[in-house]
């Protein structure tokens, strides 16, 4: 068969391709624990925990355009609201992780306000003062967070289930919650970016005069925006407490954030899988240049790295392989169809019909463009 | 009254520092509007090589000089092979890049002269008793040579750009590459100039430092957060208001941070990021950079 394979947007075969894509995930995901060795699937929970924090930064500077170079804080908010919460107040988990989220949400959306006013560079100081000062506050408010020596003994452990027994159990265990979690993460910013809320996101991010003159409330949408995208980052942040059981300041520092940042564009960003990727991405790789190498050659590798990937794949490894899968599959969009009776017409839409259908590309990019940021 | 003197001069030195590394950020800002964040970084690895000259026995204003040298090409060289090649307007590439070039530039450094702190010469002498008495405080002599040298950089900066055919080529070239390529000003050329002139800066800053800070691979990751705080508060595309703004914050968080004791040390950078908010919301395009205006 002569590549591309065409399918037919609606057809029995672009059904069937989709139901299999998303088989494989739920596949992919309930079989690792059986296939991998336990320190791997403990090592695929901290990669899924950076993995939701990226798709939080993704919603407000992939989609939102919006630079953030405190998303550490968020993180780091979320984890100690759920240490302290689980180990001086015995709260359980899930609800601490609920309450670190609201806390996010607070805080982002009062980082959000200034943000009205700043855009690019200025923005980026301004979250950067965010990302530098929470882990001084942390060393400074020793009593509450435990400073620098650290805040231990943060745990969520599993049910009592002959599933979960012992350490392995343990490690299964939270690889389920940071899956759930992760899942909980795409569906919140899936359901925002294909609603009302996700254009006026897009708009603007693309041209914000005139998305101001079609209505869209900014002071909203960017605050609101903030908000959210700094609880997805609290909620990583409460996995991470639950998965390492100890915080130190040092975990969230500026270089956290810039670890994200990277996992966010090296991945794709304003994509679904991208930051998911990305996450994985950024936790792995310096451990496979660690086992390559020794000591700072290391962080050599993984430097030059990141530049290679900025200049072989532009658009993330997510646009690399949509590249690489449109050589192989082409999905033709669905044909519009004529409403009512056209009797009249008939020739006329056909003919149209036709023009498109020779141009099968064109309207494809044209439907793709929506998710693209501009330049 | 001693100890206010003090403060304040140990303001004015780490400000000195904080200005020298913003006026190149806003080097490199005014010719290809990116925020280098290996900039400092930059500064450090030409610190290395000048501690490598002198170790060699070359002398240490000869190794300095080399340094900087060393500074002007590596700043070519990135701008020539990773900045121009990625074209305009992709902000968050040349972010990437800047963000591996950083890690790659520490490890490196770490690489070849090892993790350990390392001394590195002063130019003048520094014994315990070789500073200038003002009102009671002490202004070491390497401590005055770095601002008289960042005073100088500022000028040839300022007059470079004012008076001279090819700053008023830059400043072309900043405000509109399009035109400027039309009326046959090399724009690439200028980039270039823009980044060699930024990371030769950095290459003075950094053996100048070295002395003080000891010659480390972190030695200038906090001086960066700062020069970027120093030249948002000044206005990205001011070297006037970068140097001021960098001495403001140095005077401002010696002073809050030794007299607010629940401040302490610990918060000092906190003072000087938030002094940034405070007038960022006020004036959101910096003290003295100039307004940006967009056509609809």
């Amino acid at each position: 068969m002569a590549l591309p394979i065409t399918v037919r947007e609606g057809s029995l075969q672009h059904r069937g391709l989709n139901f299999g894509h998303a088989l494989l995930v739920v596949a992919t995901v309930l079989a690792l624990p059986y296939v991998v060795e336990p320190y791997r699937l403990d090592q695929i929970t901290g990669a899924l925990i950076l993995a939701i924090a990226a798709v939080g930064l993704n919603l407000l500077s992939g989609f939102g355009g919006q630079i953030s170079l405190g998303h550490a804080a968020f993180f780091g908010i979320g984890a100690y609201a759920t240490g302290i919460l689980v180990t001086e107040h015995g709260w359980s988990p899930p609800v601490a992780f609920l309450m670190g989220m609201l806390l996010c949400f607070i805080v982002g959306v009062l980082v959000g306000l200034p943000a009205l006013r700043l855009q690019g560079m200025y923005l980026a100081l301004v979250t950067l003062a965010v990302g530098v000062i929470f882990p001084s506050l942390v060393r400074r408010f020793e009593s509450l967070t435990g400073g620098s020596a650290g805040l231990f003994g943060i745990s969520y452990d599993a049910p009592e289930n002959a599933y979960f027994v012992g350490r392995t159990g343990q490690i299964v265990w939270l690889y389920y919650v940071a899956t759930v979690a992760l899942l909980l993460s795409c569906l919140i910013v899936w359901n925002i970016m294909r609603g009302r809320m996700g254009r006026a996101i897009v708009a603007l991010r693309d041209n914000e005069s005139a998305a101001i003159v079609m209505g869209v409330d900014r002071t909203v949408v960017r605050t609101v925006l903030f908000g959210i995208s700094a609880a997805i980052a609290g909620l990583a942040g409460g996995l991470f407490a639950v998965d390492t059981g100890v915080l130190t300041p040092e975990s969230f520092s500026l270089l956290f954030t810039i670890y994200l940042l990277v996992a966010m564009v090296l991945g794709g960003s304003a994509s679904y899988w991208g930051p998911i990727l990305g996450g994985f991405a950024i936790y792995f790789l310096p451990l496979w240049t660690g086992e390559i190498t020794e000591g700072p050659a290391a962080g050599v590798v993984f430097g030059v790295l990141i530049i290679l990937m900025v200049f072989t794949l532009r658009e993330g490894v997510i646009g690399g392989l949509k590249k690489l899968g449109s050589k192989l599959l082409v999905v033709e969009p669905r044909r519009p169809e004529p409403v009512g009776e056209l009797s009249d017409q008939q020739m006329m839409s056909d003919a149209a019909i036709l023009d498109l259908d020779e141009a099968p590309g064109a309207i494809e990019e044209a439907s793709r463009d929506v998710s693209r940021p501009r330049p | 009254m001693d100890l206010f003197v003090d403060r304040v001069i140990d303001g004015i030195n780490n400000g000195v520092i904080y200005g020298f590394l913003a006026l190149a950020l806003v080097c490199v800002y005014r010719s290809t509007k990116h925020l280098n964040l290996a900039q400092g970084e930059m500064a450090m690895f030409c610190a290395f090589i000048a501690y490598a000259f002198t170790k060699i026995g070359v002398p240490v204003v000869l190794a300095i000089v080399l340094a900087v040298a060393a500074g002007a090409v590596i700043g070519g060289a990135v701008e020539r092979v990773l900045v121009r090649p990625l074209g305009a307007g992709a902000d968050y590439s040349i972010l990437l890049v800047g963000i591996g070039l950083f890690l790659s530039l520490n490890a490196l450094a770490g690489m070849i002269w090892g993790g350990d702190p390392l001394a590195f010469p002063n130019v003048l002498p520094s014994a315990p008793d070789d500073y200038v008495a003002v009102f009671g405080g002490r202004l070491r002599y390497q401590q005055l040579l770095t601002m008289a040298l960042l005073a100088a950089i500022l000028a040839g900066v300022l007059a470079l750009f004012k008076y001279t055919k090819l700053g008023l080529a830059m400043r072309t070239a900043t405000s509109n590459p399009e035109s400027a390529r039309l009326l046959g000003i090399r724009v690439n050329r200028i980039n270039s100039l823009g980044w060699m002139i930024a990371a030769a800066i950095g290459g003075l800053l950094g053996p100048l430092v070295a002395p003080g800070t000891t010659l480390t691979t972190f030695m200038m990751f906090n001086f960066l957060i700062y020069a970027s705080a120093a030249a948002t508060l000044g206005g990205f595309d001011s070297p006037g208001g970068a140097v001021l703004a960098g001495l403001i914050i140095g005077v401002l968080e010696s002073l809050v941070g030794g007299y607010v004791s629940i401040i302490g040390s610990d918060l000092k950078l906190a003072v000087a990021l938030l002094l940034l908010v405070v007038v960022l919301m006020v004036k959101p395009s910096g003290l003295f950079g100039s307004k940006q205006v967009e056509r609809v």
